[in-house]
């Protein structure tokens, strides 16, 4: 069942305006990180660490959150519409197999807009910059430690486009996370982040740092994101037990 | 159009649009005082000048979004409603409009007003001694309630000719990124940018020495006619809603 629930979230997605969102937000910040780089080398150095600082700063720290916010506001429209909600607490079908196939769905449009964001940087790097050799395996490590941080993201905006029916304000709290995480990460160090999801990816990325922020405290990052993910899946699981048809 | 007003006020009363309208001011002032520190005497003696330079530059990131979620919330409730049908045919076309474009002049003020209080209430927070210029204030205000209402009639716009909310929040979203960026820009690049004017319309300007790491605050000649392009752009996006409204299908 849980499989059929995937197919349908994937069929969603198929066409859908998402896929805009998917191609325009890192194309935007590519663009400019790369400007940026180039007309800045005062005060950069011309690798691809630099690079990579200025090609996420923005799009990890304010605008990756309303971005999965969007996602999953998308994901969860079609419920909130009419009386589709009472269909599908009707359906027989257990409501956190739905939960879970929109979080698996969101979670590949996550790990794919990662993949692009990491193909403009290649691209811009080898053919725009010209940067001399290939990225360092570190920062695919970033890249994948992104993935891993957007994990409780992906389930708290799922649950919060879920629980509220409205389609902007899940986004807007995802701006307003994403600014909180940067606050908490930045004013109360890598230890505070750890304790904040919104702060995860951000660090995951070390988009804004040249040297690693999680250096000695990797299996506590990892720890933290599966821990948030769980907490937010019980939480989720917890209303849609809670919840009911309205008649 | 009273009538209209009315029902919109009900409508928003049920969507609870105040503690949205209240949440995206907070969010900018939240985020000010907290990136902001301002402890030694020199800061004190020039705290309004950086709130008056803050204030305008987060805005550029947050207010997008939020106008675009606020005029989005407006729409989409006919849109889920299915009530578009009734709207169109039992009252004049003129007023649907009227009633939802004072709704959300009304939201956007409220948002400024909140700013605004929040200027002076982190002014008074961190012990401010620099007097507080009343014109530049009243600038910074009235900057921001136009750019709020221009962004706000295009997301309307973008509202009503998608039944799907992406669009209006997205281009709300990739606007505040774009305007963010043009703000690095050269100035002359941030005059083609309209979702980022909050920055050249901003009444100070900060110069970064690179080699002392200080910064220091300006006075920016006041733009009139920036803020002219600014409600042209309203007026017309305004016009837009209006025209959709009255020719949209039933």
């Amino acid at each position: 069942m849980l499989l059929r629930c995937i197919r349908a979230e994937n069929r969603k997605l198929r066409g859908s305006a998402i896929w805009l969102v998917f191609f325009v937000v890192p194309l935007i910040s590519c663009l400019y990180g790369t400007v940026n780089f180039l007309g800045n080398q005062g005060m950069l150095s011309f690798t691809w660490y630099d690079l990579w600082t200025q090609h996420t700063l923005f799009y990890a720290l304010f605008f990756f959150a309303p971005m999965v916010g969007v996602y999953a506001a998308y994901l969860w429209r079609l419920e909130h519409l009419g009386r589709n909600w009472n269909l599908i607490m009707s359906a027989p079908v257990r409501p956190l197999y739905l939960f879970a196939a929109k979080a698996l769905a969101l979670a590949k449009l996550v790990a794919f807009t990662q993949g692009w964001v990491f193909l403009l940087f290649l691209l811009c790097g080898k053919l725009w910059a010209r940067l001399p050799g290939w990225p360092p395996a570190q920062i695919f490590l970033w890249l994948l430690r992104g993935v891993a941080g957007s994990l409780p993201i992906v389930a708290l905006e799922l649950g919060l486009a879920m629980a509220i029916r409205s389609f902007a304000v899940p986004v807007l709290l995802g701006l307003a996370g994403g600014v909180s995480g940067m606050l908490i990460a930045s004013k109360g160090g890598t230890r505070a982040g750890l304790f904040w999801p919104y702060s995860l990816m951000q660090m995951g990325m070390n988009s804004n740092k040249a040297e690693d922020v999680l250096a000695g405290s990797t299996p506590v990052f990892w720890a933290a994101c599966l821990v948030w993910t769980a907490v937010f899946f019980a939480a989720a699981a917890l209303w849609l037990r809670a919840r009911d048809v309205e008649a | 159009m009273l009538k209209a007003l009315h029902a919109e006020f009900q409508k928003a009363r049920r969507r609870r649009d105040v503690p949205v309208a209240v949440g995206v001011a907070l969010v900018v002032i939240l985020w000010v005082g907290a990136t902001y520190e301002i402890e030694s005497e020199t800061d004190r003696a020039r705290c309004f000048t950086m709130l008056f330079y803050a204030v305008p530059l987060l805005n550029t990131i947050v207010m997008p979004l939020g106008m675009a979620a606020l005029a989005s919330r407006l729409w989409d409730c006919e849109t889920k409603g299915e009530s578009c049908k009734l709207l169109l045919t039992l009252q004049s076309r003129e007023n649907l409009f009227a009633g939802k474009a004072a709704m959300g002049l009304l939201e956007s003020l409220l948002v400024c007003l909140v700013e605004a209080a929040g200027v002076l209430a982190l002014a008074a927070l961190k012990q401010a001694t620099e007097p507080l210029d009343a014109g530049r204030f009243a600038w910074l205000v009235a900057c921001t309630f136009v750019i709020n209402a221009m962004l706000y009639f295009f997301s309307l716009w973008l509202s009503m000719r998608f039944r799907n909310q992406t669009a209006a929040l997205a281009v709300g979203f990739c606007g505040a990124l774009i305007g963010l960026f043009a703000n690095f820009m050269p100035v002359w690049f941030s005059y083609f940018v309209p979702f980022g004017y909050y920055v050249p319309l901003c009444c100070v300007r900060m110069l970064y020495n690179e080699a002392t790491r200080t910064s220091t605050f300006t006075p920016e000649p006041l733009r009139w006619w920036l803020l002219g392009v600014g409600a042209l752009l309203a007026v017309l996006a305004a016009l837009a809603c209006r025209r959709t409204i009255r020719t949209k299908e039933v």
